[in-house]
C-alpha cells in the first residue's frame, strides 16, 4: 500500500492525527482488512482500501430514513444489463432495484446465494432453487420462467450480452417446478455461477416479445430488490425508493436520488455545497487540495482501485510489429511511470498482464518490462528495424490517453520511432479498431475476478470479435481453448498464469495501470462502500 | 412576389437542404449508432450489430433512409432517438424551452445592456472614461466562458434550476461576449447617426442633446437589431458549455451528444428545430426592423 507523502508529512505536521488498522467485516461489502485509516482534525478521514475493499465506518447503530444524493457521471441511456454497457446502468441497477440470482463478493470473489435460496453444482448440472414467493415491485409473482426468459435473452447472439458466452457451455435450461431452474451442461462451465452473479433476473410479463433497448420497462425497471423505481428526468436525475415489501433485510434510506453531472470540476463544486453527498470520482486536478482541506473535516475520502486497467493495443498484423520483439521495444519505451503521475498524479497501481492483481491467475512472480530507451533500441536493431512510423488513434475526449500518446511521440522519436498522434471521437475509434485499420491505440478493460480472455487474445476473435490487435499465437489459442474446458479452479488458475506470462513475453499489448479512484462522501453518509459492481445502497444509511 | 412571400417558398428548400447536409455529413462519419451502444462490449458480435442495424433501419439504402425521415417529417413526427428509443419530438420539447429560455433571456440582457451602454459610450464619444471602458470591454469579451461559468457557479448560482430567475446567472454568462459585441455595434452606430446629415439640420434648428441623442439613437439601432437575429446561432452553440456546467439539460448537450452517438434522428430532428428558430429569428429581426425603420415597411431587408 502506498500512502503519498505529502499526506504523511502533512499528518506529522499537525497534532491528533491518527492512524488505526481498519476491522474486516463478514457481509458482502468489502472487508478492507489491512486498511490505512487516517484521521485528521483538519481535513477528511483518508481511507486507503486495499485489495479486500474498504472498510465501513464505525458508526452506528444504523438509523432509518433519509435521502441520499449520489453523482453520476454518465447517464445510461437504458438501464438493462443485457443491451446497455455502461457500467452506471448496472451501479443504478444491479442489486438495487434488479437482482442476480447469485451474488458475487466483489473483492473476494466468493459466491453466494440472492434470488436463489440454494444451488448444486454436478459435473453435467447447475440446480438452482428460487425463493418462494417472490413478488416483483409490482406485484406480479416470480418465477423460474422469469428467469429462464432472462437466461433465454442472455444466450440470444442478436441481443449481445456480454456474458452470452459464458452460457455456451449450457445444452438447456428445464423447470421441473416453479422454484427450481436446472442448467444442463454440455461440458464444464468454469464461468457460469460468476455469469449468474451479474445476470439481473427480468419480469417476463413486461419483456415478453419487446425488444429490451424499447421495452418500457427499460426506462422504468421492475425488479425484486432492496429499492424501487420512481422516476427518471433525463439529464437531470433517477430517483429511487425503499421496497418496504423486500424479501431480505430492509434498506435503511428511504430514497436514493442519482444525479446526473457530467462535468468533474461542477461534480465537485456541488459537492462542496453540499448538493452532492457521493461524489464517486474526485478530479484527478484535485486529489491533492482535497487531502488537506479543512472544509472537509469529518468526510471520507475513499481511495480505492477499480479492476480495471489501462493498456496499448498494437496491431500485430501490421508491418514490423508482427515481431513480438518490436512491441517489446515499444513496450521498453513508454515510461509507465511518468505517464501515471502526469496522468493520475501517482495515484496508479502497475500491472503485467490480463488478470486481476492479487488473484491466483495472476502470476505475481512476473515484474513489468523496464523502461529501457537503450535496451528497446538494441531490440530494434535485432529485428532489423532502423526507424519506423506509427500512428497512434486514441479518443480525443480521453486526457489521458492524449497525455500518454504525447509522451509516448517524445520518447519514441529518441529511439527513431516517429509517432503520429490521430485524436478521434469513439465511433471513429471503434471502427477502426474492429476493422484493425490502426497501429496502436489506447483502451481501457474491466477484469472479472474469474477473467475468461477467450474475446480478447484467442485468433477466433480477430475477426468482428475484441481482437481488435489481430494477435495469433497458437499457443495462446491452446491455452484459452483449455481454460474454458477446465471446471477445477486450481487448475484453470495454472493455466491462467501460463496465458499470462505468455502474454507479457508477446506484448500484444503494453499494459499500463490501474488508476486508483477516491471517493467522497459527506460526514452523515455511513456504511456506504464503493466497489468496481457498485456501491452498498441496501445497507448505507445517513445520519441527518 | 413581395420579400415575405418569397421567403414562404425560401424557407422550406432551405430545410429540406439543412436537413440533407447534415444526414450526409453523418453518414459521411464512420461509426453508427449500432457501433457505439455495442461499445467494446464482450457481446458485441457481428450478429448482434446486424441485429441492431436491421432494427434501427440502418441496413436501407441510404435514399431510403432519408426519404422515410422527410415523409415522416412532414406529419411533424421525427422518429425515436436511437439510443433510447424515445420520440424525437418529445426529447425536444423537453430540451428547447431550456435553450429557448437560456438563449431569450441572454439576448434580453445583452440587448438591455449593450443599447445603453452603447449609445453612451457613443454619446460620450472620446472621454477618457469611454477609453477605459472599451478596454474592459475588450478583456470581457475574451474571457473563456468555460472559466467564468465555474466561477459563476463557485459564488453560487444555482445548479439544474430551471426557472427564469434560476437560468438567470446563466443566461448573463451566455450574455457577456454578445454584450460587448452589441455594444461596441451600437456605439459605432450613433455615432455615425450623429455625422449624419439630418442631425446636424437637427442641431442647427436648436434641439437640445436629449432631443439629438433620441433621433439618433432611432436610426443608430438598426444594425443593432439585425445583429442580434442573426447571432442567434452563436448564442445557442456557446449554451454547450453553458448549459453543462449550470446542469441544465438543453439542446446543445443534446445535439453534441447526438453527434458522439451517431443518433442521426435526434440530430436531423434538432437540425430542423435549429433552423426554423435561426430562420423565425431572422423573420422577427426583418419585422423589428420595420417597426423601427417606417421607411422600409413592405419591403425586404
Amino acid at each position: 500500500m502506498r500512502i503519498p507523502l505529502a499526506i504523511i508529512v502533512a499528518c506529522a505536521l499537525v497534532t491528533g492525527c491518527k492512524r488505526a488498522s481498519a476491522p474486516a467485516r463478514p457481509d458482502g461489502g468489502g472487508g478492507g482488512a489491512g486498511a490505512t485509516v487516517i484521521t485528521q482534525p483538519n481535513g477528511p478521514t483518508i481511507v486507503q482500501c486495499p485489495a479486500t475493499g474498504c472498510p465501513p465506518d464505525s458508526a452506528g447503530p444504523p438509523r432509518d430514513g433519509g435521502e441520499l444524493v449520489v453523482h453520476v457521471e454518465a447517464e445510461p441511456a437504458i438501464l438493462c444489463d443485457l443491451v446497455e454497457h455502461d457500467a452506471w446502468s448496472r451501479w443504478i441497477a444491479e442489486n438495487v432495484v434488479t437482482e442476480t440470482l447469485l451474488f458475487q463478493d466483489p473483492w473476494s470473489g466468493a459466491i453466494t446465494r440472492r434470488l436463489a435460496a440454494s444451488f448444486e453444482a454436478t459435473a453435467d448440472a447447475l440446480t438452482l432453487h428460487l425463493r418462494p414467493g417472490l413478488k416483483w415491485h409490482d406485484g406480479q409473482p416470480f418465477s423460474a420462467a422469469d428467469v429462464v426468459f432472462t437466461i433465454g435473452r442472455a444466450r440470444d447472439p442478436a441481443v449481445g450480452a456480454d456474458q452470452r458466452s459464458d452460457f455456451d457451455p449450457v445444452s438447456a435450461v428445464e423447470t421441473p417446478d416453479a422454484n427450481t431452474v436446472v442448467l444442463r451442461l454440455t461440458r464444464p462451465a468454469p464461468f457460469l455461477k460468476q455469469a449468474l452473479a451479474h445476470l439481473s433476473i427480468l419480469p417476463e410479463h413486461l419483456y415478453k416479445g419487446k425488444d429490451l433497448r424499447r421495452a418500457e420497462a427499460s426506462r422504468a425497471p421492475v425488479g425484486t430488490g432492496p429499492f424501487k423505481f420512481v422516476s427518471w428526468k433525463q439529464g437531470d436525475e433517477l430517483v429511487l425508493q425503499r421496497n418496504d415489501a423486500y424479501w431480505g433485510e430492509k434498506a435503511h434510506l428511504d430514497r436514493i436520488r442519482f444525479r446526473f453531472v457530467r462535468d468533474k470540476e461542477v461534480a465537485f463544486e456541488l459537492y462542496k455545497r453540499g448538493e452532492l453527498d457521493v461524489l464517486w470520482q474526485v478530479p484527478a486536478t484535485h486529489f491533492d487540495e482535497v487531502r488537506s482541506d479543512p472544509k472537509l473535516t469529518g468526510h471520507r475520502l475513499l481511495s480505492w482501485t477499480p479492476r480495471t486497467y489501462f493498456f496499448i493495443v498494437w496491431n500485430s498484423e501490421r508491418g514490423r510489429l508482427a515481431d513480438p520483439r518490436v512491441r517489446r521495444a515499444l513496450t521498453m519505451l513508454v515510461d509507465r511511470t511518468r505517464f501515471d503521475e502526469v496522468a493520475f498524479g501517482g495515484h496508479a497501481r502497475p500491472i503485467t498482464g490480463p488478470y486481476a492483481p492479487g488473484t491466483p491467475s495472476y502470476d505475481a512472480t512476473i515484474t513489468p518490462w523496464p523502461y529501457d530507451p537503450a535496451a528497446a533500441r538494441k531490440l530494434l536493431d535485432e529485428a532489423g528495424v532502423k526507424s519506423m512510423k506509427l500512428t497512434f488513434l486514441y479518443y480525443g475526449a480521453s486526457r489521458s490517453a492524449e497525455q500518454l500518446g504525447t509522451l509516448m511521440k517524445e520518447d519514441f522519436a529518441k529511439a527513431g520511432v516517429t509517432l503520429e498522434l490521430a485524436s478521434v471521437d469513439f465511433a471513429v475509434q471503434l471502427d477502426r479498431l474492429r476493422h484493425h485499420a490502426f497501429d496502436a491505440s489506447a483502451l481501457q478493460w474491466t477484469l472479472s475476478l474469474e477473467q475468461d480472455n477467450y474475446d480478447l487474445f484467442h485468433s477466433s476473435q480477430a475477426a468482428g470479435g475484441q481482437n481488435f490487435g489481430s494477435w495469433k499465437s497458437p499457443a495462446a489459442d491452446a491455452l484459452l481453448d483449455e481454460i474454458r474446458k477446465t471446471a477445477d479452479d486450481t487448475a484453470r488458475h495454472a493455466l491462467d498464469r501460463k496465458l499470462h506470462r505468455l502474454v507479457h513475453d508477446e506484448q500484444p499489448y503494453t499494459f499500463i495501470s490501474m488508476r486508483e479512484v477516491e471517493s467522497l462522501l459527506q460526514p452523515r453518509v455511513h456504511a456506504l462502500l464503493p466497489s468496481q459492481d457498485g456501491f452498498t445502497f441496501a445497507r448505507a444509511w445517513v445520519s441527518h | 412576389m413581395t420579400g415575405i412571400a418569397r421567403r414562404f417558398v425560401v424557407v422550406p428548400l432551405t430545410l429540406v437542404g439543412i436537413t440533407l447536409v447534415t444526414f450526409a455529413l453523418l453518414h459521411a462519419l464512420p461509426g453508427d449508432a449500432a457501433l457505439v451502444q455495442a461499445g467494446t462490449s464482450r457481446g458485441a458480435s457481428p450478429e448482434a450489430l446486424a441485429a441492431m442495424r436491421h432494427q434501427y433501419g440502418l441496413d436501407r439504402s441510404l435514399p431510403a433512409q432519408y426519404a422515410d425521415w422527410l415523409a415522416r417529417s412532414a406529419r411533424l413526427d421525427f422518429g425515436e432517438s436511437l439510443v433510447d428509443g424515445r420520440p424525437v419530438r418529445a426529447k425536444i420539447a423537453e430540451a428547447l424551452p431550456v435553450t429557448l429560455g437560456l438563449a431569450l433571456l441572454a439576448a434580453a440582457l445583452a440587448f438591455g445592456v449593450a443599447v445603453p451602454l452603447g449609445a453612451a459610450l457613443g454619446w460620450l464619444d472620446r472621454a477618457p472614461v469611454v477609453r477605459a471602458t472599451s478596454s474592459a470591454l475588450y478583456a470581457v469579451y475574451a474571457l473563456p466562458v468555460a472559466a467564468v461559468a465555474l466561477l459563476v457557479l463557485r459564488a453560487g448560482a444555482p445548479w439544474g434550476a430551471r426557472t427564469l430567475a434560476g437560468m438567470l446567472p446563466a443566461a448573463a454568462v451566455l450574455a457577456l461576449a454578445e454584450t460587448v459585441k452589441l455594444a461596441r455595434y451600437q456605439r459605432g452606430a450613433l455615432l455615425d447617426a450623429l455625422a449624419a446629415d439630418y442631425v446636424v439640420t437637427a442641431r442647427s434648428k436648436g434641439l437640445g442633446a436629449a432631443g439629438v441623442v433620441a433621433h439618433a439613437l432611432r436610426n443608430a439601432l438598426l444594425p443593432t437589431v439585425t445583429l442580434l437575429g442573426s447571432e442567434l446561432p452563436a448564442l445557442l452553440s456557446a449554451a454547450v458549455i453553458v448549459e453543462q456546467v449550470f446542469g441544465l439539460h438543453g439542446i446543445g448537450m443534446m445535439a453534441f451528444d447526438a453527434v458522439m452517438t451517431r443518433d442521426v434522428p435526434l440530430l436531423l430532428g434538432i437540425t430542423t428545430v435549429g433552423a426554423v428558430a435561426t430562420l423565425a429569428a431572422v423573420l422577427a429581426a426583418d419585422v423589428a426592423y420595420g417597426l423601427v425603420d417606417p421607411r422600409l415597411r413592405g419591403r425586404s431587408a
